[in-house]
């Protein structure tokens, strides 16, 4: 090794180290100093009784009001991310051919629901599709229902308002690949006979696929780990997996069953987006030769 | 330009105008002139509900507290994630990919599930030095750092990445040190993507609830926080009016960001993933 190079390797390390040591520290550590009482028993007095058992996991598949929040929890965000990427796609393609100066209009616009946060937003969706929000007090008045309108609390709305609050995760995510494909490839498809469709699905496509797979994810994770939207506008009918863990530890107290809960939902989103990752590009790799 | 423009524009206008739909709502109600929700308004329209906002205390503590968490917030997390994009571009390290990885880490991890861990520890740690360590600014600074550095980190990324090391080279070549050529060149031509990372980080902190859950003391909570505990109990003008005060630094923050340095732009490409 020559001299210069461990220079630089130093140099690297100490540009890399304080963010590095943040995250061991207040990440990586605390994270693995709860797994023990995940496995404790419930106590009154502390965060973990001590013991060692596996009744809090057992309780996640045994229990049955627990196993519905941590299975619709993940039912949910695949049904969320996929309504979220049918809806990006379109609009990933139509930003990332338009003009440098609309583009960076629209990626402003895009963006912004991502940067007002879930707390803002959904706050306005509940004045919008509360019962006694704008839209049921409008359909009364106009006598096209004649009692107050209940789509609040159901799987259906929570998944339409945070597949719109996931939008810009998957738009940014494809949209760095879709710039660089560009559409020379694809025209060049179509002189030679292939329709549009075809072109797009068989040319740019395959090329993209990289940010799908990227973009997705993220959004599947960010939809597992929501919280307002699912306490605002989910409320006690439709639990999911974060505010279940929050309502835990501090209606119950019971930090026992909520570091359980939380480590299950991270170690199967995590196992989840991992086989999905390699499931995709076995099929994406294919799909190329 | 083959496939069809106006329909691709149609949907996503339809798109846009579905998804931006709260903001003009949130508006509206807080111009209301009653303190309940019928539309139309009975009492017709004030502006009132803004000239009471400083009266109310846990919301207006909430807005200055969240603002002050939000700049340091920026600061910090943007100095880090410059700092770590050299340390990965220097590539002289092996397994950057995992350095990488731990960077992009607390975007995946639950922000409550984080919240939750970090409270434990310092919980835990105080309890073991003697002092208490949960409760305060700097803990409730420590998660916020933690969630907006991956984005920091990617942007610094994007810019450090464009950025032409022949320019450095040169001006270490005409005698300047690695500290001299790091402050006068590197840094000057990264303005745009730093500016944009502090900007991020500063909306993101803003607007989020979930690192603040376990960690805020009673008394001094965050703006997020704060609307969360209002809302439970009742939906009102006063509420309205203090997301639209939330959302209108937002867009001047953005008009801002927009206008000095592209920031646009710098998601025009996208994040490289």
């Amino acid at each position: 090794m020559t001299q210069a190079r461990s220079h630089s390797r130093l140099y690297s390390w100490v540009l890399l180290g304080p963010g590095v040591l943040l995250l061991t520290i207040m990440l990586i550590i605390p994270m693995i100093g709860v797994v023990p009482f995940s496995f404790g028993e419930r106590t009154v007095s502390g965060f973990s009784g001590g013991g060692f058992s596996f009744d809090n996991y057992v309780r996640i598949f045994t229990d049955e009001y627990l196993r519905g929040v941590l299975i619709r929890t993940f039912v949910i965000a695949a049904i969320t991310t996929l309504l979220a990427l049918v809806l990006a796609m379109p609009m990933t393609y139509f930003i990332s051919r338009s003009k440098p100066r609309l583009k960076g209009v629209l990626m402003i616009l895009i963006l912004f629901p991502l940067l007002a946060g879930g707390v803002v937003q959904s706050i306005g969706w509940v004045a919008i599709l509360s019962s006694s929000g704008i839209i049921s007090q409008w359909l009364q008045s106009a006598g096209m229902i004649d009692r107050p309108l209940e789509i609040m609390q159901t799987p259906q709305t929570i998944i339409v308002i945070m597949a719109l609050i996931d939008l810009p995760m998957i738009v940014l995510a494809i949209q760095s690949s879709m710039d660089s494909v560009g559409d020379t490839t694809e025209r060049a498809a179509q002189s030679l006979g292939a329709s549009r469709f075809r072109a797009f699905w068989t040319v740019t496509m395959p090329q993209i696929m990289p940010g799908i797979v990227a973009g997705t994810s993220l959004a599947f994770v960010l939809t597992v780990n929501a919280y307002p939207t699912p306490v605002l506008i989910g409320g006690s009918q439709v639990r999911m997996a974060s505010p279940e863990i929050y309502s835990i530890v501090t209606r119950d107290g019971d930090w026992t069953q909520g570091t359980a809960l939380a480590l299950m939902v991270v170690v199967l989103s995590f196992l989840i987006t991992g086989v999905y990752a390699k499931l995709m590009s076995q099929r994406f790799d294919k799909w190329r030769r | 330009m083959r496939i069809q423009r106006p329909v691709l524009g149609s949907i996503t206008l339809l798109v846009f105008i579905i998804s931006l739909l709260p903001v003009p709502v949130l508006v509206w109600m807080s111009l209301f002139n009653q303190s309940y929700l019928v539309v139309p308004p009975v009492g017709g329209y004030t502006l009132d509900w803004y000239i009471a906002l400083p009266m109310q205390t846990e919301l207006f503590g909430g807005l200055t507290y969240s603002l002050t968490l939000a700049a340091w917030t920026a600061v910090i997390a943007t100095t880090l994630g410059v700092l770590a994009a050299f340390g990965v571009r220097l590539g002289a390290i092996k397994r950057s990919g995992l350095v990488e990885n731990l960077l992009t880490l607390p975007l995946t991890v639950p922000n409550v599930v984080l919240s939750m861990a970090l409270y434990i520890f310092l919980f835990r740690l105080g309890d073991m030095v003697g002092i208490s360590l949960i409760g305060n600014f700097y803990s409730l600074l420590a998660g916020h750092v933690l969630i907006t550095l991956p984005w920091t980190f990617r942007l610094a990324s994007a810019g450090v990445l464009g950025l032409s090391e022949d320019l450095e080279r040169a001006s270490l070549n005409l005698g300047r040190g690695r500290l001299q050529t790091f402050f006068r060149v590197s840094l000057p031509l990264l303005k745009p993507a730093v500016f944009s990372s502090a900007m991020l980080a500063f909306i993101f902190s803003f607007g989020n609830l979930e690192i603040s859950l376990f960690l805020v003391a009673p008394g001094e909570t965050t703006l997020p926080v704060a609307m969360m505990q209002y809302v439970e109990t009742r939906l009102d003008p006063t509420v309205a009016a203090m997301a639209v005060v939330q959302l209108a630094l937002i867009v001047v923050l953005l008009a801002l960001a927009n206008k000095l340095f592209g920031f646009g732009r710098t998601f025009t490409g996208g994040l490289k993933q």
